[in-house]
């Protein structure tokens, strides 16, 4: 019987000329879901995603991906998997219709029309690599990452640089993904995208994995932290990062707004509304939400705690 | 089989569609030949009776030392051959269909060089065809895995161009291509039996035309076999181990295996 988990990382950990790229890292990838994974640049990602699909080989603890041994069973297991790689190169010259037809030949699979059009390469088939743009480069690898209808899709960065429409596409696309059981690992910069499509993430920060959870329990967690946006006719609080000290975790300025989180917002606000009376200032825009993952990523990144 | 012929076609239109690869394959080989053989076989008459394993020598290191390296090396130093992994290929799968091209470029070009000479210059074909092509396809073999080693550990493509010349060049000067090596002095003799171009000439005239080789030749052969399969198992696995960490030493223990024929052979034929 197949375990719930797809993959499972033991304490693994990978250096380069002897900075660590990745620390012990400890997760598990539960099937079906969609699985961020974040960090600013050189936090990790592609390592640990290069690692599961054994094109790189940890220098200590074990990896297990659709229940085989990487890198011992790289092979055998990358036939269980579609992976699209942050840079992919195919030979400039190659078409996308021989690119297809190539890789279909080594998955032992017929060409898909419905993936074609899926991904808009039925009028693409004669272009060469090197002539398409961008995102059809990215569709391209996609399609090929996709054409054996593989249960774990690992998809590094595959948005970037993308246009809005193709972002959305490729959204969507994922999302179709998961609604047909399988399992997808997205490394991704954009905070919104994470958002909006995983169902837990893992925060990477200097190789180690700093928080683990979902985007809800990450940007929340079991503290009550909340973040409070102020803004004041005559700016009082604006450049006084001190204005308000009681359990405030943290404060800046945003355009004009101060920005408070606090661990108690209730007691917080109170304070705040009470001081801004006391220097004959007024409240003209006022607003109480839970952090975004955004302004969590950068609170861990300055702090390198872990939750 | 499908997805190897789709593979195979596919480097075989590659092959043609590269400007580089071209040169390196026809052009420079083909050139080459025309050029040398019109002026060698005016100014010495007995050039023609070598100008088929000369020529030959020069379409195979052409093909194999300059052309087969820069691609592999590019291919692996831009991600392609990443890429080919985790869409569905082996280790074994991306080199076969690529040499396999390769091979039958080079051996065109070969073919071409044959039925010319005799019918533009006048040389002789070979006497025994089962042992030219025996001879050549050793030869082909050994240059060829020794191409693959270079473009599998050269770190960029600047030193591919540098490693391949380091056998080139020598090659054609002391491996008996451009000179005869017995009209070499006695040290550049001995140091000649390190490169495959020289074993193949030295051995030639014997087992092609004559059919009567040496024991030490049968050694110099056996040699050639296993700089080849030396060479190819080496580049194998270490394509096969990109990403995993290879130390200095284990790096520089299997460099040194692919050197040793070459140096038993110097040292056998002092």
């Amino acid at each position: 019987m197949e375990s719930t988990s797809i993959i499972k990382l033991n304490n693994v950990s990978k250096s380069y000329n002897g900075t660590k790229a990745l620390n012990n890292c400890t997760c598990e990838v539960q099937r079906g879901e969609i699985f961020g994974l974040l960090g600013p640049n050189g936090a990790g990602k592609t390592t640990t995603l290069e690692i599961i699909e054994g094109l790189i080989h940890a220098d200590q603890g074990s990896v297990q991906v659709c229940n085989g041994e990487m890198p011992q069973e790289a092979e055998k297991v990358r036939r269980r998997m579609g992976i699209q790689l942050q840079n992919s190169g195919l030979p400039n010259d190659i078409t996308a219709g021989e690119a297809i037809k190539l890789f279909a030949a080594y998955r032992k699979v017929k060409v898909n029309d419905g993936l074609l059009n899926t991904f808009k390469l039925d009028k693409l088939t004669t272009k060469k690599y090197s002539e398409l743009s961008g995102g059809q480069k990215k569709s391209l690898q996609l399609c090929l990452a996709l054409l054996h209808d593989p249960e774990l899709v690992i998809l590094d960065e595959p948005t970037a640089a993308l246009d809005v429409e193709t972002r959305n596409y490729l959204h969507a696309i994922i999302k179709d993904l998961k609604s047909r059981g399988k399992t997808v690992i997205i490394s991704t910069h954009d905070m919104s995208e994470a958002e909006s499509l995983c169902d837990r993430i893992a925060i990477l920060i200097k190789g180690e994995i700093a928080a683990l959870g979902t985007p809800r329990e990450i940007t929340s967690g079991n503290s009550r932290e909340l973040k409070i946006s102020i803004k004041s006719r005559n700016s009082t609080l604006l450049d006084n990062p001190d204005f308000v000290r009681e359990n405030i975790a943290s404060t800046y300025k945003l355009n004009d707004y101060r920005v408070y989180f606090s661990d108690n917002a209730t007691q917080s606000i109170l304070e705040i509304i009470k001081k801004i009376e006391q220097a004959n200032d007024e409240i003209i825009d006022f607003r109480v939400e839970r952090p975004s993952l955004e302004e969590k990523l950068i609170e861990l990144i300055q702090k390198g705690k872990k939750i | 089989m499908n997805a190897f012929l789709n593979h195979f076609l596919y480097e075989i239109r590659s092959g043609l569609r590269n400007k580089t690869l071209l040169i390196m394959y026809y052009f420079f080989p083909l050139f080459f030949y025309f050029m040398l053989s019109s002026v060698l076989s005016k100014v010495n008459p007995f050039f023609v009776n070598i100008l088929i394993p000369t020529m030959i020598s020069v379409s195979v290191m052409s093909g194999v030392l300059l052309g087969l390296p820069h691609s592999i090396a590019e291919n692996r130093l831009n991600g392609i051959y990443k890429s080919y992994r985790v869409f569905g290929m082996t280790t074994f799968d991306i080199l076969l269909a690529p040499l396999v091209s390769n091979f039958l470029h080079i051996s065109l070009v070969c073919i071409i060089i044959t039925f010319t000479g005799k019918y533009i210059f006048n040389a002789p074909f070979p006497a025994i065809w089962g042992n030219f092509i025996i001879l050549y396809l050793l030869l082909i073999f050994a240059l060829m895995s020794l191409g693959l080693f270079i473009g599998v550990i050269a770190p960029n493509s600047k030193l591919v161009i540098v490693l391949g010349q380091i056998i080139f060049l020598p090659s054609m000067l002391v491996g008996g291509v451009m000179i005869p090596a017995n009209m070499l002095p006695e040290p550049l003799q001995v140091l000649a039996n390190a490169f495959p171009t020289a074993i193949y000439m030295s051995i030639y005239d014997k087992f092609v035309n004559v059919g009567n080789i040496f024991a030490h030749d049968v050694v110099s052969m056996s040699l050639l076999f296993f700089l080849g399969l030396i060479s190819s198992l080496v580049s194998f696995y270490l394509l096969k181990s990109e990403g995993m960490s290879i130390s200095r030493p284990k790096y520089l223990f299997l460099g040194s295996l692919v050197l040793l024929p070459a140096v038993i052979n110097v040292i056998y034929l002092m």
